[in-house]
């Protein structure tokens, strides 16, 4: 690959009708330059890996779509809806994207069911049982629905996290972003919390995943989107990209994580 | 020695019993050990330190017991507790701290839950103590007599002279017996007679201090003539010859007068007594000589009044007789304030005299004899003089104080433990939710109770604040009219239009010309709002399922209906007639500028706190604005207000604010005192809420975003109540510090608690008992920031206030 082809790499193909492009989307932090000309495409049901050094700009770039972040340059259509400035839009597309964050990021003065029940309540305007019936069908999906009343100060981080997910999905979402879900989890844990990722991506969500976890990656991953200092450099099936990297930076990454 | 010789493992069978610690290093004094006498510096401070204490305590008790005037705080215990407070209204405010102190005990069973045991037996400890002591102390602790002095001739010590009224007024009860003795134990010696320890007028005292000054001068004399002889007989002389001259010259100055009582032949001359009835001016009974110290004069009052006590030496008798009286006791002139301002027609002021030892009293004027007013025994010249011991102090002034606050005290105790029982009931009987709910639901009513209670509520003020529900509820409903309609503009415009039509304009007219209306400006406030409100539904059309929508927007329909419709109907069908006088329905309004005392001091604390509580969580949102001119304008005020001193911001209120509007006059100093309070509390509240704030770690804002909650929403689910649990101590303590810092408004002449000592001290009775009050206040205070410190501190423990944070 040449680099021209490397920093304009053409639009992927992708699975399914496209749930989320971003066109030449450019992001600066003050004078830095986060993301640089970023384009890329996910399909519906398709599940993305995004991995690459610390500081490449993949937490930048999930922030980017549920505009957490604000993007400066390009468009960044989800869904069918661009994000711009239009706080109706934006609501729109927070409500069809969930986020599960490292920290998990649980608000720990609501107990378990408080937190799953809170934004169906308050942004999908649902009676307060239904909420309640929802988030206990989903705490057993994710294998915890034993502990509905209590505060998140109380569980182990792999239940936080799965306790996080669930919030995320309560919503109904149409796609999922997880920014390095399992970094903070003891090892024990990763698995658990895994798991309930692998189940989702098998029943058909639309995901972007920010991963150091390669098996994870090999396994259930579409496409795998390897980053490098605010660009997308290399982009393949795990197949590929694991075995048979192109570019020196992903050859050197992979080396050394592997 | 090479490592085959040695076992591998070593064991010791040996059983070995347990055997008691060494005795120093158990029990008492173990902890002696352990706490106070570790170190030299340990010891070195204990001792010290013990010793500060007991020297403080020391002169404190013994000024407290034996030389301090009670009677100034229970005399004034009604004005410390409520200032001028309308006696009419007094039951208010009654109610009003039933009320709160149930509503204390709710809390405590809520959110701690178990109250400590120390609490408990305090609290069981000091209601035995209220009720028990009192009364075993006035059953079993005799009177101090009242000692009076009678002569023909004026008693003339030095340069004072004095000479004893013959005719002293008193009031009594009807029954009573009244006897009267010559002094027999003060007779014997000037020892005796500078002991004496009663009520005592001026005369008599001077008699008293008289016979001390010169016990002192025989003690200095023959102190001199002792060491001069020493000195003399010794070998070696003790004094240079300037000192012995000294010495000399202060003995040959020293004249010893006679003794006391033979100067004024105390105790020979005879005496008759009598005691006319004021009114009819009648002998209570036969009138008594009383010539030698066995004869007993007896009289027993026929009825409630004022009596003469009349003394007679007869005119040739040279010398003083000393008379030891049970039965009267001072008296205090209390000229009522309450009724004399307005109102009652003629004089203005109506006096009343209260015996300061039981507080009965009399409403009768004081008696004339050949149309003056005689002497009576007023508490200012009729004071207890001489060493008080502690029995005299319990029964004079602790026992009395007690006994009258127990009825009051016990009430209160009871209802706070009636509180506690309740919710504790209730979480059996109901379930925990439903018990943490009322709780709640009380704890925020509680305010606007005390406040309505304390002000009182009118009819134009109920209409007032009809409109104002009214507003809120139109700015509610243009909301949920803009989500429902969405965004087509056209309908929205017209429907704005039609509903200001109907909404306003026959408001304005109607209520506005009939006085009770908002000001026309007011409406303005109201339809920027709404304006605001119905963009802000229909930006977010469509979020909400269309039938909540609709639910909501009928309820706050029909709420706005109700607030503008019923008032209006009142009206006009002349249910209301336009122009009666509304001022007593309800509640009838208190004058705010009678409020002192302890209620003043707490109404600003509790609203200093309550008002500026949204003010500052208002300011700490927007200090933390992205919106620069929010952003700015909020840390200069912050700035601003935490830069300046409260007392200027007091000042200003007071002085500046009728500058800006001259009408602003007629706030009352109370209520300029107490938004001083809240613009200063505001300014630090913000503060402590934007510390919670930043505390808080920003995944939280960022989650909630996520989640598609909207940025107000975000603040009031999620941010705010984190940041405030995380600040609830600092919280309690600014609360805590208001409550002493109101003290301030002192300075600017309202009558809080520091404020009424100002005002008791200069009462002609009282003059002079400042440290009396300060340290009742120092009490006052003390035991309202104790008990609010360890119910905050149970409140953290139980976990309720604490933040679950995740690890
Ligand atoms: N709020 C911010 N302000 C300024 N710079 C930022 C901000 N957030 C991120 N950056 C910078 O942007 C770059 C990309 O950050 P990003 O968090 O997206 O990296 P990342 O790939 O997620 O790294 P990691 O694997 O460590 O999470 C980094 O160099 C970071 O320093
Ligand atoms: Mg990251």
């Amino acid at each position: 690959m040449s680099q021209e082809d490397v920093k304009n790499p053409p639009v992927p193909h992708v699975i399914g009708k496209p749930m989320i492009t971003c066109r030449q989307v450019n992001k600066w932090f003050g004078e830095f330059h986060a993301l640089k000309d970023i384009n890329m495409e996910v399909g519906e049901r398709e599940v993305v890996v995004v991995i690459g050094p610390s500081g490449s700009g993949k937490s930048t770039l999930i922030r980017c779509i549920n505009r957490l972040e604000e993007h400066q340059e390009g468009q960044i259509i989800v869904d069918g809806i661009e994000l711009t400035n239009d706080i109706a839009k934006i609501g729109a597309i927070r409500k069809e994207t969930g986020m599960v964050f490292q920290s998990f990021n649980l608000f720990p003065h609501l107990t378990v069911m408080e937190n799953i029940t809170l934004a169906q309540r308050y942004v999908r305007r649902r009676p307060r049982h239904e909420a309640e019936k929802i988030a206990l069908q989903l705490l057993s999906r994710v294998g915890i629905p034993e502990q509905a009343n209590k505060y998140p100060g109380q569980l182990s981080g792999g239940q936080q996290q799965r306790v996080a997910i669930a919030r995320a999905l309560a919503m109904n979402p149409k796609i999922m972003l997880f920014d390095e879900p399992t970094s903070a989890l003891d090892p024990e844990m990763v698995k658990e919390v895994l798991d309930v990722m692998k189940e989702l991506a098998r029943g058909g969500m639309t995901m972007i995943v920010v991963t150091h976890e390669m098996g994870f990656a090999r396994e259930v991953a579409d496409r795998v989107i390897f980053m490098d200092s605010g660009r997308i450099v290399e982009v393949g099936t795990p197949e590929h990209f694991f075995v048979d990297p192109q570019h020196d930076r992903t050859k050197l990454f992979l080396s050394q994580i592997l | 020695m090479s490592d085959t010789q040695r076992p591998k493992t070593i064991v010791y069978n040996d059983d070995i019993k347990p055997r008691p610690a060494p005795r120093h290093q158990v029990g008492a004094v173990a902890w002696l050990r352990a706490n106070l006498f570790r170190t030299w510096l340990d010891i070195f401070l204990t001792v010290t330190g013990i010793s500060l204490v007991v020297l403080v305590t020391i002169s404190f008790v013994t000024w407290a017991v034996s030389s301090a005037n009670w009677w100034a705080i229970s005399f004034n215990f009604r004005q410390f507790m409520l200032g001028r407070y309308e006696a009419d209204y007094e039951w208010r405010i009654v109610i009003v701290a039933i009320v709160t102190v149930f509503c204390c005990g709710m809390v405590v069973a809520t959110w701690i839950r178990k109250i400590s045991r120390l609490a408990f037996f305090t609290v069981i400890i000091s209601l035995v103590l209220l009720f028990i002591v009192p009364s075993l102390a006035i059953a079993v602790i005799p009177m101090p007599q009242t000692y009076v002095s009678a002569s023909a001739n004026p008693i003339i010590i030095g340069t004072a002279v004095e000479l004893p009224p013959s005719d002293i007024g008193f009031i009594g009860k009807g029954g009573e017996e009244i006897t009267a003795q010559k002094v027999s134990d003060a007779l014997k010696d000037d020892k005796a007679l500078s002991e004496l320890a009663g009520f005592m007028r001026s005369p008599t005292n001077l008699m008293r201090t008289a016979a001390a000054n010169r016990l002192t001068v025989i003690a200095r004399e023959a102190e001199l003539r002792d060491q001069l002889t020493r000195d003399a007989e010794s070998n070696i002389p003790i004094f240079t010859d300037n000192q012995r001259a000294q010495r000399q010259s202060e003995l040959d100055k020293i004249i010893l007068e006679p003794p006391i009582i033979e100067t004024f032949g105390l105790g020979q001359v005879p005496v008759t007594i009598e005691i006319i009835h004021s009114e009819t001016m009648e002998n209570v009974g036969e009138a008594v000589v009383l010539a030698s110290v066995e004869d007993i004069a007896r009289f027993t009052l026929p009825a409630d009044g004022w009596y003469i006590l009349r003394l007679t030496v007869a005119n040739e008798d040279v010398g003083v007789a000393m008379v030891s009286l049970g039965g009267i006791y001072p008296i205090i002139r209390s000229t009522s304030l309450a009724s004399s301002e307005e109102g009652t027609a003629t004089s203005g002021f109506a006096s009343t005299y209260i015996r300061m030892t039981d507080n009965f009293q009399v409403d009768a004027t004081a008696p004339l004899v050949n149309g003056t007013e005689i002497p009576f025994y007023n508490i200012g010249v009729n004071q207890y003089r001489g060493n008080r011991g502690f029995d005299t102090y319990l029964r004079l002034y602790l026992a009395p104080f007690l006994q009258k606050i127990s009825i009051g005290a016990g009430v209160l105790l009871l209802a706070g433990v009636a509180g506690y029982w309740f919710i504790g009931f209730l979480r059996q009987a109901a379930s925990k939710k439903t018990a943490n709910r009322l709780t709640m639901y009380a704890m925020i009513h509680l305010p606007l109770f005390i406040w309505v209670m304390a002000a009182g509520l009118t009819i134009p003020e109920i209409f007032n604040l009809t409109g104002v529900l009214s507003a809120v509820a139109f700015i509610i409903f243009m909301y949920y009219l803009g989500n429902h309609l969405g965004r087509s503009l056209l309908t929205m415009e017209v429907l704005l239009i039609v509903t200001i039509g109907i909404v306003f304009l026959p408001q304005a007219i109607f209520i506005k010309s009939y006085g009770f209306g908002l000001l026309p400006l007011l409406n303005l406030f109201i339809i920027i709002p709404a304006t605001i409100a119905l963009f802000a539904g229909s930006v977010t059309y469509g979020v909400g399922d269309v039938s909540s929508t609709r639910r909501n927007f009928i309820i706050s329909g029909a709420v706005l209906m109700f607030f503008i419709i019923v008032p209006k109907v009142l009206l006009v069908t002349q249910i209301l007639p336009l122009d009666a006088d509304y001022s007593a329905w309800f509640l009838a309004a208190s004058d705010q500028r009678r409020w002192g005392g302890l209620l003043l001091t707490m109404i600003l604390t509790i609203f200093g706190i309550i008002v500026a509580f949204p003010i500052g969580v208002g300011l700490a949102i927007g200090r933390r604005s992205k919106l620069p001119l929010i952003k700015y304008g909020c840390t200069l005020y912050i700035e601003l207000v935490r830069g300046s001193p409260f007392v200027t911001v007091l000042f200003m209120m007071q002085l500046m604010i009728p500058l800006i509007n001259p009408d602003f006059t007629q706030i009352p100093g109370t209520i300029r005192a107490l938004i001083a309070v809240i613009i200063f509390s505001a300014a630090y509240l913000a503060e402590n809420v934007r510390g919670g704030l930043q505390s808080l770690p920003p995944g939280q804002t960022e989650a909630a975003n996520a989640l598609g909650l909207a940025p107000w929403q975000t603040t009031l689910l999620i941010t705010l109540p984190q940041a405030l649990r995380a600040v609830i101590p600092a919280l309690v303590g600014q609360f805590i510090a208001l409550f002493k810092d109101t003290s301030l408004v002192a300075i600017v002449g309202l009558t809080d608690l520091t404020g009424f000592v100002n005002i008791m001290t200069v009462q002609a009775e009282f003059i002079g008992t400042r440290a009396e009050g300060l340290m009742f206040i120092t009490l006052i205070y003390f035991v309202f920031s104790y008990v609010m410190a360890y119910i905050s501190r149970l409140l953290e423990a139980s976990g309720s206030g604490s933040t679950r944070r995740v690890k």
